[in-house]
């Protein structure tokens, strides 16, 4: 059984990771509680925890105390990747205390979707164009912070505000390099890096006509171009590697954890306090960790990333630029938007509001609605007096997937699109991915005859026929919402023909059956798998990657944690940076490691 | 704070006209990081017109664009190089070739590619322009007006065995008379551009030391990060270090007015078939930026490229061109169907795209003896068949860059499907204020 779940799981080559689980399975390690085929193993192991506590992963760190996650496993290589274009504008605005305008960014690289985790990674740089773009951006920042009025204000702590002879000038310049170059670096720099830098102030000062703040100008230009920057991870001193009892290991150091914390809660450079924690070597243990998650997520500035997981979790980035049929005439583009605004006030309110018991079975299943006057037509509702939650109709609403964002985003321009609401929610809600079929002959789908429901269509047409893996659980999901149009408006009729939205649906956890949509997002909203799917979507944002079986034994410890929290989403997401694969990684193929 | 609404200063670097316009003809890239100007042209530039031909055509689906302005939309993966350019350039999908025959399929479309109506019986499929071929009319019509005497017809091929005159021909003075490219870069530059290089004002020299200074450092970090890392991150690193470097190159050549080609390089050796187009590109662009020619012709190929391996390309499979069982070369890559490895003639669009990508780049950024170059000038990036797997030559997918200060409409993708490509030219001609010009009536789809 071990042998034919691992198959299931592999949704990338990993091959020497899949011996670690079965051996684990073998050991007496917590294995996966279910061998159904096609689901995505989390899903399934809802139920399977390891001891918590320091070194209580039992799977392959050694319980050397402190140094120890609390969830345990065999995590994967972290991949390298550029700042993403969010994280290089916040790193940016929080390095110099000011926000550059959105333009300065709009002609970077942009940001590709990391497959198959489906969250944003940073951009590739492959060609001069966009270099040349980083290098725009660098001069325009540093020219910016070196003016005659904002280079004091830039200098190291106990530097004149006009040095006066060069060696005066050089001491500060190398009082920056560290000062600013830790923050810049997200770590203290290293001796032939501050070379490196005072070669390049150097150069520039003694070119003809070259003043002070030129090269620090050219100083912070080239900090600011470096992929000691750009680039996740931090390089500094060399790994901390980790064996025992199973693979090598590396260990984040504080630094690298402090990075890996404020960009997983803040999208950004970490804070002084954070760097001061690295620098005490207070980012080690798990409390130490947690604590720092804690605060981090208490912040008003947790609110980018908890809007923008839920934005690409959902896929409604695009819904501003899709266009609808004209007949529509509720719906424009500003009417789109305030659809995502009502999406993103919606969870913040859930994540950060004081009071607000963060429960994912409010993210599913609540008709509160931070409603706008333009949504009140497709709601049904009255338009609101006053700005605040209101209720919607409790038996035509139920948290997110309910919401006007998620049907118009996943409808076509004219229907419902039921196979595409059906496929998110696979996907994204029960981490189940439809894979497209193989050797398969598509047929040519034939008309739907007057007098059949859409439903009736697609039983006939597509359900009595071979399909692939997941595809007729997709059809059956989707009915569900057949419940809503294209723009989102609850109706009982489509064509004239009533709609039924009812269904079944075998799962891990035990058949699921429903009688409308609102039914069945209160029923998801209890069921193990999609709590175990919401810990997963959460750690492949946190750490943009897919997880691999080494992360499953942690995986089941974080959602027994969720679950004890009574799925308390804020538990869920200091939980995961308890685990290995936040406070570790595999070493990288071909990686020289110390 | 009310930042975002704030403008960063202009940098101290920005240059007096005077000092730009004495260091007119420095690298490529350094205009725009000067932040130059058109208050820094010396007088109203005469335009210029370059033309670039290839083979094989695209994978459709990865390259066209959706109809419409480019400014909404994503490119598609291969002419994503082109996103930075996007509202200089306007996609040609699907445009009629009137000088193949109807019903035909195969290569013959290459010689009257820039003739655009139906020609005369030249080599087999291979038919001869009835008359000048775009280039040359617009050439004679510049050089007639008081400009450069002169085209410049170059070609990047490394097989120039093999082949009759007529097919391995694209630019024609007439009927008969096929203009031969030059074939060797590094001969080329000797006889028309050598000279002894002028430095830049003092200046402009500092600014451009000072953004090689800064790609200096940026180049060793790279280096030095990549040590550290596994070898797939080490290729991610590798990438950024190689764009580095090319726009380092760019920056280069303080001494030399107007940009130079490698000292040496073998133009028929097949193994240095991306240095030789780099090479063109380099000659062509110096030719243009130096007042040489107002009009230069670039041949990516012969029609076949049947010995030009593509190993070159991350992802292909390496070794020589032409080794049996495994598709190495552009011809044997472009010529399967949908069973063959379209996922390596994606990787050569994207080549062919990112040159076009760096050709714009080069044109935007460097000065010329008249101004920047793109303002003024026309980009043809000419192809001579729809698709490899498909060999359609009546079909064919155009992309025309530049306004010519303001004459096209950049940034969309032209509803060109059945559009007659002589009116493309004939278009081209009206840019160039060529009167009377033989291509018959003007696309009217691609007029500011």
């Amino acid at each position: 059984m071990a042998s034919k779940l691992l198959l299931g799981l592999l949704e990338r080559p990993f091959a020497p990771w899949s011996l670690v689980l079965l051996a684990a399975a073998c050991s007496g390690s917590p294995p996966p509680s279910s061998g159904l085929g096609g689901w995505d193993a989390g899903a399934a192991a809802d139920s399977a925890a390891v001891p918590v506590g320091s070194g209580g992963g039992g799977a392959g760190l050694d319980g050397g105390g402190a140094l120890a996650p609390s969830f345990g496993g065999w995590p994967g290589p972290a991949p390298l990747r550029r700042l993403t274009l969010r994280e290089l504008r916040n790193s940016l605005a929080d390095l110099f205390g000011e926000s550059f305008p959105s333009s300065l960014f709009d002609s970077l690289a942009a940001d590709i979707k990391e497959w198959p985790a489906g969250f944003d990674g940073g951009a590739r740089i492959a060609t001069a164009v966009e270099v040349r773009e980083l290098m725009r951006l660098g001069q325009r920042v540093s020219a910016a912070v070196t003016t005659p009025e904002r280079l004091p204000g830039l200098l190291p702590t106990g530097c004149p505000p006009a040095p006066g002879s060069p060696a005066e000038q050089e001491s500060c310049a190398r009082g920056l390099i560290d000062q600013l170059g830790l923050r810049v670096f997200r770590r203290p720099l290293l001796e032939p890096e501050q070379e490196d830098l005072l070669t390049l102030y150097r150069r520039r000062r003694a070119e003809p006509g070259a003043d002070f703040s030129s090269a620090v100008r050219v100083l912070v230009e080239g900090m600011l171009q470096s992929p000691y920057f750009l680039y996740r991870w931090e390089l500094g001193p060399p790994a901390i590697t980790v064996k025992a009892n199973g693979p090598t290991l590396v260990r984040f150091n504080p630094y690298e954890l402090a990075s890996r914390l404020s960009y997983a809660f803040w999208a950004s450079t970490p804070d002084p306090q954070l760097l001061a924690a690295a620098a005490a070597d207070q980012l080690v243990t798990s409390e130490q960790i947690t604590t720092q998650a804690r605060r981090l997520l208490a912040s008003p500035r947790a609110r980018e990333v908890i809007e923008d997981f839920h934005l690409q979790w959902l896929e409604l980035r695009g819904l501003p630029d899709q266009v609808k049929d004209p007949s529509f005439t509720d719906y424009s583009p500003e009417v789109a938007r305030a659809m995502l605004r009502e999406t993103t006030a919606f969870v913040s309110d859930l994540y950060l509001a004081p009071g607000s018991a963060g429960k994912l079975e409010t993210l599913l299943t609540s008709s509160r609605s931070f409603l706008e006057p333009s949504l009140a037509r497709i709601y049904g509702v009255p338009a609101p007096a006053v700005a605040g939650p209101v209720e919607l109709p409790a038996s035509e609403r139920a948290g997110v997937f309910t919401q006007g964002s998620f049907l118009a985003a996943t409808a076509s321009a004219d229907i419902g699109n039921l196979a595409n609401r059906g496929n998110l929610l696979l996907h994204r809600l029960l981490c189940r991915p439809v894979l497209p079929p193989e050797n398969v002959d598509v047929p040519e789908l034939v008309e739907r005859k007057p007098g059949q429901t859409v439903r009736q269509y697609y039983e006939a047409a597509v359900l009595a026929q071979r399909c692939a893996a997941g595809c007729h659980d997709l059809y059956r999901l989707g009915f569900a919402f057949e419940s809503y149009d294209a723009i989102g408006r609850h109706r009982t009729l489509a064509d004239g023909l009533p709609i039924d939205p009812s269904g079944k649906l075998e799962l891990p956890s035990g058949p699921l059956e429903w009688k409308d949509t609102v039914d069945l997002m209160r029923q998801l909203a209890g069921r193990p798998e999609v709590a175990a799917c919401m810990t997963r979507q959460w750690q492949r944002y946190l750490l943009r990657r897919i997880e691999g079986p080494g992360d499953l034994s942690a995986l089941a410890a974080v959602q027994a944690v969720f679950r004890d929290s009574g799925n308390d989403l804020r538990e869920l997401m200091v939980a995961l940076t308890r685990t290995a694969a936040f406070t570790h990684r595999a070493p990288s193929e071909g990686e020289e490691l110390p | 704070m009310s930042g975002s609404e704030r403008r960063p200063p202009l940098a101290d670097w920005r240059r007096a006209r005077r000092d730009l316009l004495k260091s007119l003809g420095l690298g490529a890239a350094a205009l725009p990081l000067l932040h130059a100007t058109r208050s820094a042209r010396a007088a109203a530039p005469s335009p210029r017109f370059i033309c670039v031909v290839q083979s094989h055509g695209y994978r459709p689906a990865d390259w066209k664009p959706a109809v419409g302005p480019l400014g909404g939309q994503w490119l598609p993966s291969s002419s994503a190089p082109l996103e930075p350019f996007k509202n200089r350039i306007i996609f040609l999908p699907e445009l009629a070739n009137q000088s193949y025959p109807a019903g035909r399929r195969g290569h013959g479309a290459y010689s009257s590619i820039l003739y655009g109506l139906p020609g005369v019986a030249g080599a087999g499929e291979y038919r001869q322009p009835g008359g000048g071929t775009v280039d040359q009319v617009v050439g004679d019509h510049l050089a007639a007006a008081g400009g450069k005497p002169s085209t410049l017809a170059l070609q990047a091929q490394v097989d120039l065995a093999g082949g009759s005159e007529t097919s391995r021909r694209c630019c024609w003075r007439g009927p008969g008379a096929p203009v031969t490219p030059e074939a060797d870069p590094v001969a080329t530059y000797a006889r028309l551009l050598a000279g002894p290089g002028a430095s830049g004002a003092p200046a402009v020299a500092g600014a451009l030391a000072e953004r090689r200074g800064v790609l200096d450092y940026v180049g060793r970090s790279l280096e030095r990060f990549q040590r550290r890392l596994g070898r797939e991150d080490q290729m991610i690193i590798a990438q950024h270090l190689q764009a580095t470097r090319d726009l380092e190159r760019m920056l280069s050549p303080p001494s030399a007015v107007c940009g130079a080609v490698p000292v040496s390089l073998d133009a028929l050796d097949p193994t240095q078939y991306p240095r030789v187009v780099a090479a063109q590109m380099a000659l062509m662009l110096a030719a243009l930026r130096c007042g040489v020619t107002q009009v230069a012709t670039l041949q990516l190929s012969d029609p076949v490229g049947a010995r030009i391996g593509m190993s070159f390309l991350p992802g292909f499979p390496a070794g020589p061109a032409s080794s049996p069982g495994l598709p190495r070369t552009w011809a044997e890559v472009a010529h399967q169907g949908p069973g063959g490895r379209p996922e390596l003639k994606r990787l050569i669009d994207k080549w062919c795209m990112e040159r076009l990508g760096e050709l714009l780049l080069a044109l935007e950024s460097g000065p010329s003896v008249e101004g920047p170059l793109l303002e003024n000038t026309t980009v043809l990036w000419a192809n001579t068949m729809e698709d490899g797997s498909t060999h359609d030559g009546q079909k064919v997918p155009w992309i025309l860059a530049g306004n010519v200060m303001g004459f096209f409409r950049t940034g969309h993708c032209a509803a060109s499907s059945g559009q007659p490509t002589s009116g493309v030219l004939a278009a081209i001609c009206a840019a160039m204020g060529v009167p009377g010009a033989p291509f018959g009536p003007v696309f009217g789809g691609l007029r500011g």
